[in-house]
């Protein structure tokens, strides 16, 4: 999903839950102001989630460019080059010991009946790619080209209507006094071994 | 009346890299019986059977028909192509990919007999 359209969609869920707490209070309020802590518990939820989704659009909004790009496919046991541009609107401080630069293989498994659904999730492999990330960006930006290490005990991807098999590259910047940025770029690792 | 099952599925390996070929044949009792003579159609199928936490789903790698027709000969020899871009057999928590090679005999009025062989699909070593 997109983050703006993930954004919008968490904002969205909460301004319902913020909205629904004043029907609450206005409802419970008069009947038993007991009942009107119920109306805090649906005001915090909706808070909490829309601030996530506002917090999504704000990591965004520093940046000119932020973009994590998969140049193609890779082998099992072989290398995926990556292109990292960070390009801030002004200069940001890194908070480099929470940074991270990660490669994650996840299988997933998506089980419905009826109207509903559950995804079952296990992380097959997740391993730190080397990167040094800076004390700060300044708008000259930072643009890096990296080799990624596909390893070879990983299965290969695939994707079918419920289930998955997938790896991901995800980048977590975080900025000092501002919230983190995250990235994710999908690596498609290929049903062949390298050399 | 004859315990000897009414065909049977013979791979040449039951290991296959993907882009790779399998070889088989179909063997079917001899002397032919009756419920072969009546025999619409021998089909052979490649897929992947993806199971597990999810709902469930099918891959068919490759499929066709052996024969149209009575079944009159002993054997009937196929080659399937595994498909170059997977899936590969995977047994996870959450997600399991088993490969198998299906026969069936298409016979009329009747419960169409199969036989299943599993194999196992692996990612193509490369060069």
């Amino acid at each position: 999903m997109k983050r703006h359209v993930r954004a919008v969609f968490f904002l969205g869920f909460g301004a319902i839950f913020a909205a629904g707490s004043l029907v609450w209070f206005s409802v419970a309020g008069t009947a038993d102001p007991v009942w009107s802590l119920g109306g805090v518990l649906f005001l915090g939820f909706g808070l909490v989630v829309a601030f996530i989704g506002l917090a999504q659009l704000l990591a965004a909004a520093q940046f000119q460019v932020a973009t994590l790009k998969v140049a193609g496919p890779a082998r099992l046991g072989g290398q995926a080059q990556v292109q990292l541009a960070l390009i801030p609107k002004r200069t940001l401080a890194i908070k480099t010991i929470q940074c991270k630069l990660q490669l994650r293989t996840v299988e997933r498994a998506r089980y419905s009946a009826g109207t509903q659904s559950r995804t079952y999730e296990d992380r097959l492999h997740e391993s730190s790619v080397p990167f040094e990330f800076p004390n700060s960006l300044d708008p000259t930006g930072l643009v890096r080209e990296l080799t990624v290490q596909i390893p070879r005990d990983i299965p290969p991807s695939w994707k079918g209507s419920s289930n998955s098999l997938t790896t991901t590259l995800a980048l977590h910047l975080a900025i000092e006094q501002w919230p983190d940025l995250k990235l994710e770029a999908e690596v498609r690792v290929l049903p062949e071994v390298a050399p | 009346m004859s315990s000897e099952p009414l065909f049977e599925v013979w791979l040449e390996k039951d290991r296959a890299q993907v882009g790779e070929t399998i070889a088989g044949r179909v063997t079917f009792a001899h002397p032919p019986s009756e419920k072969l003579a009546k025999v619409k159609a021998v089909t052979i199928e490649l897929r992947a059977r993806v199971h597990g936490s999810g709902d469930s789903e099918s891959v068919v790698g490759a499929k066709g028909v052996l024969r149209q027709g009575p079944v009159t000969m002993a054997e009937l020899p196929f080659r399937l192509l595994v498909p170059a871009d997977g899936p590969v057999s995977f047994q996870g928590r959450y997600v399991k990919i088993d490969w198998e090679v299906v026969a069936e005999l298409d016979i009329p009025w009747a419960i169409d007999p199969k036989r299943v062989r599993p194999i196992v699909v692996e990612p193509r070593r490369g060069s």
